[in-house]
């Protein structure tokens, strides 16, 4: 019985935010400036999406997701300018690669947490795009790789505007598969881990080992991010990877709410909204959206969504007779 | 009970700088068995829990469980020796429901592997729901007083935290239940819960060590005690004898005896 309703609100969960992004998908459609927008909210939510599993169901504050953005866009782009490969390597490559420097950075930091962790990690994120500017063979230095062919599949050339639908989908795909694993075995386990790792432990999960794969699950995700950023630039710059970007991603599912995946996305809509798209508020973009987290955390500690979904559950309370 | 030995300590030593902790303790827990480890404040109780979880390491001697000598973390005792056990202060996850905090109980062997997480990210991203495991969690929560395991752990009260630890040990079928100070800060409702799950324990055929240092209570509910001070042994045997004893009436009443 309990279990039948989690899973119609799960139903329901993924199909209206199917619908919400196709509707988005069809509303940027051949607009460059609306479809840029677009795939700088997906990029800002596959990084938050990135975060959601060791960071938000799992409290580790890990912040090299720069990295795995940039080692995920690099990687496209290395292999499509450089390589005989063809493009599609780069993303099961890049998100290999990822997963194996989240794994040992996770290894190396395994008895760091809190800011001591974040603090190491954000140096880490910063000596990446160091060495990406360093690097010039491999990566074309701080010009970066400016073009690299349009990709092709079966024939058909993968424009710009493929590319962003692609990338929006892959954003639904992402979140939906991570509300079911928040609710599945793992996802408890994780967040479980969070505040009673005693407990798990002496249950016989080893914290630092789950600690390490949701670590790896992270990177991967912000990787594909990274990839498809890549893709619908047909070039990468390292700026684009700098540890700002983490900066503001890691407080979206703060403001979008924490409760699902969802919040993250939400959260990396406002972000965008915010910095980029509010031009006549230009440089103070940054200064309102931390002003919004702020008024958030304050008025709605469960962020947006927390604060939508409780009140969704007063209305159907009040409705339903009892 | 027959006498078939689960879990045997032999000879463990312990000592932090100066102080002695635990010393020499050798005792064995039979099959089905309800041992009391009593002592005072300060006697190697916590310490000697510590070296057989495995939250610390003993300087000499050993445990084992089934002739298998205990070693390395907590949870590969929980995985390959059966060892589950209790906090002094519940280990809760609080923002979870009753039914998540003790489904970690069964899922755990499954998640004990590399190999077995990443399994289960892929499994819980494809079919994340527990329906054969939600059954398991619910009858063991019912029998040892948790009804309503949909319950926020946030709502419940110390004693209904500590059924949830009792029912997340249960749940994964142990060997041995370590009851670390089940008692402490409880009322007379919780010791009756308490030792309720006992019994719902021994049902499943598990051995018990309950460590307090309330030894009326102890007494009351297990068939042998052991009597620790100064990190030492004095006294194990029947509950009876034990709070008769001489040994018990010079640690707990001192002077009095004298």
């Amino acid at each position: 019985m309990i279990s039948k309703l989690r899973q119609r609100g799960a139903w329901l969960e993924t199909f209206s935010t199917l619908a919400l992004v196709l509707i988005a998908i069809a509303y940027v459609q051949g607009d460059v400036y609306l479809e840029d927008v677009a795939i700088l909210v997906a990029t800002y939510s596959m990084i938050a999406l990135g975060l959601y599993v060791p960071f938000i169901m799992g409290g580790a504050l890990s912040m090299s997701y720069n990295a795995y953005l940039g080692i995920g866009a690099y990687a496209v782009a290395i292999i499509a300018s450089k390589t005989g490969l063809g493009f599609g390597w780069g993303l099961p490559i890049g998100m290999a690669l990822s997963a194996a420097v989240a794994v040992i950075l996770g290894f190396a930091t395994r008895r760091l947490s809190g800011f001591f962790l974040a603090s190491v990690t954000v140096l880490f994120g910063i000596a990446f795009t160091s060495w990406l500017i360093a690097s010039a063979d491999l990566t074309g230095g701080g010009a970066g790789i400016p073009t690299f062919p349009t990709p092709v599949v079966f024939g058909v050339k993968l424009t710009h505007t493929i590319v962003v639908s692609i990338a929006l989908l892959l954003v639904w795909i992402v979140a939906v598969l991570l509300a079911r694993l928040r609710r599945s075995p793992f996802g408890v386990a994780v967040r479980a881990s969070r505040r009673a790792s005693t407990a798990v432990e002496a249950s016989g999960i080893r914290i630092s080992t789950i600690v390490l794969v949701s670590l790896a699950l992270g990177a991967i995700i912000a990787s594909l991010g990274g990839s498809m950023f890549a893709l619908v630039n047909e070039s990468v710059i390292p700026e684009s990877f700098a540890i700002d970007i983490v900066f503001l991603t890691v407080f979206t599912p703060l403001l979008g709410g924490q409760s699902t995946p969802w919040g993250a996305v939400l959260g990396a809509f406002l972000v965008v909204l915010f910095t980029f798209e509010l031009t006549m508020f230009k440089e103070t973009g940054t200064l309102l959206f931390a002003l919004a987290v702020l008024v958030v955390l304050v008025a709605a500690p469960r962020g947006l969504l927390g604060y939508a979904s409780s009140g969704l559950k007063l209305l159907t309370s009040r409705l339903e007779p009892r | 009970m027959n006498d078939e030995a689960i879990l045997v300590c032999e000879g463990l030593d312990k000592r932090y700088g100066a102080v002695q902790a635990v010393k020499g303790v050798t005792f064995s827990l039979h099959r089905g068995e309800i041992l009391g480890l009593v002592g005072p404040n300060g006697a190697g109780k916590t310490t000697l829990v510590d070296l057989i979880s495995g939250a610390q390491r003993q300087d000499a001697g050993f445990a084992a469980i089934r002739g298998k000598r205990l070693s390395g973390p907590p949870s590969r005792r929980a995985r390959v020796n059966g060892l589950a056990r209790t906090f002094q202060h519940p280990q809760v996850a609080l923002e979870l429901t009753v039914r998540e905090n003790v489904l970690i109980g069964v899922t755990a062997p499954s998640l004990g592997s590399v190999g077995g997480l990443v399994l289960s990210v892929i499994k819980g991203c494809l079919s994340p729901d527990t329906a054969a495991e939600d059954l398991r969690v619910t009858s063991v929560a019912a029998a040892v007083g948790l009804p309503e395991i949909t319950r926020r752990c946030s709502e419940l009260t110390l004693g209904e935290l500590r059924l949830v630890e009792v029912a997340r040990a249960l749940v994964a079928d142990p060997s041995v239940i370590l009851l670390d100070e089940p008692f402490a800060g409880g009322d007379v409702h919780g010791v009756a819960s308490v030792s309720r799950a006992l019994q719902e324990i021994v049902k499943t055929g598990a051995s018990v060590i309950l460590v307090d240092h309330n030894v009326d209570l102890v007494a009351a509910l297990v068939n042998r005690i052991v009597l620790l001070n100064f990190g030492q042994i004095l006294f194990d045997g029947d509950a009876k004898e034990c709070l008769a004893s001489p040994a018990m009436q010079d640690v707990y009443f001192g002077a009095a005896h004298l």
